[in-house]
C-alpha cells in the first residue's frame, strides 16, 4: 500500500516538474524584455525548486504505514 | 525614439523598431486570476482555522499531513499563476515601423505568429460594446488585410481608438514613403 502511494506521489511530482520545465522554457524563450526575463525566470525557478524540495521532505518524513493503519482502524 | 526599444521578438529585423506592444486589457487577466485568488484565500484561512477545528492536525503525523496538503495547494497555486500569466503576457500584438505582428499564445502548447505589412492593410475598424468596455475604454480592433491571414483581430485591448489611429497613420505614411 505504501509503495503504491509512493509511486503515485512520484508520478504526480514528475508531472509537476515537467510542467514547471515547460513554464520555464516559455519564460526564457518568448520573453519580450530580456531584463524582466531573468528576474521572472529566477523567481519562478527559485520558488518552484523550494516548493518541490519542501514537498518531498514532508512526504518522506511521514510514517505512511502508521497513518494508514490508524485511518483503517478508525473506519 | 520609442519606449519599447528594450523589447525584442523572434524575427525582428535590425532596421525594425517596436512602436507599441499591446496586451489584452488588465480586466481580462483579473478575471482569469479569480480562481487563483480564491485558492490563495482558502490556503491562508485554511492554514489558520483548520488546526483550530481539528486538533489532530496540530501535532505528530496529522501536522505533517496538513503541512503536505498546504504545500501541494501552494504548488498548484504557483504553477496556475504562471500558466495564466503565460497565456496573458505572451498573447500579444506588436506594432513596428514595418508591420503588425500577432502572436497568439494558448496555454503551453499552442503558439501562432502571423504578420501584416502596412501596404497590405485594407481596412481598420474598432468595436467597443458594453458598459464596462465603454467606461474602461477597451474593445476590439479588426484589421482587414490582403495578406495570407485576411483578418487580424486585437481582442479586448485597451484604447482601441488610439490603436486604430496609430495603424492608420503608419499605413498612410507607408503609402507616401513605401
Amino acid at each position: 500500500m505504501v509503495s503504491l502511494l509512493t509511486i503515485f506521489y512520484l508520478l504526480m511530482l514528475l508531472f509537476y516538474i515537467v510542467t514547471s520545465i515547460f513554464i520555464a522554457y516559455h519564460l526564457a524563450k518568448f520573453a519580450l524584455v530580456s531584463g524582466v526575463k531573468f528576474i521572472v525566470l529566477g523567481l519562478f525557478s527559485f520558488i518552484s525548486i523550494w516548493l518541490i524540495l519542501s514537498n518531498m521532505t514532508i512526504f518522506f518524513s511521514i510514517d505512511w504505514a502508521d497513518l494508514i493503519y490508524q485511518l483503517t482502524n478508525i473506519s | 525614439m520609442s519606449i519599447f526599444t528594450s523589447f525584442h521578438f523572434d524575427g525582428q529585423t535590425n532596421d525594425e523598431e517596436v512602436l507599441s506592444v499591446i496586451h489584452r486589457h488588465w480586466l481580462n487577466i483579473l478575471a482569469s486570476f479569480v480562481p487563483v485568488i480564491a485558492m490563495s484565500f482558502l490556503l491562508f484561512f485554511g492554514s489558520s482555522y483548520m488546526p483550530e477545528l481539528f486538533p489532530s492536525l496540530r501535532q505528530g503525523e496529522g501536522l505533517k499531513l496538513f503541512s503536505l496538503g498546504k504545500n501541494v495547494f501552494a504548488m498548484i497555486i504557483w504553477a496556475l499563476t504562471f500558466l495564466i500569466w503565460i497565456d496573458y503576457y505572451f498573447d500579444v500584438w506588436i506594432i513596428t515601423t514595418k508591420r503588425i505582428v500577432d502572436i497568439e499564445q494558448k496555454g503551453l502548447f499552442s503558439r501562432k505568429v502571423s504578420e501584416a505589412k502596412y501596404d497590405k492593410i485594407q481596412d481598420v475598424s474598432t468595436e467597443v460594446s458594453g458598459i464596462l468596455q465603454t467606461f474602461l475604454n477597451y474593445g476590439n480592433v479588426m484589421i482587414q488585410t490582403a495578406a495570407e491571414k485576411e483578418k487580424f483581430a486585437f481582442t479586448q485591448v485597451p484604447n482601441p481608438y488610439g490603436i486604430k489611429d496609430t495603424i492608420m497613420k503608419l499605413q498612410k505614411s507607408h503609402e507616401h514613403h513605401p
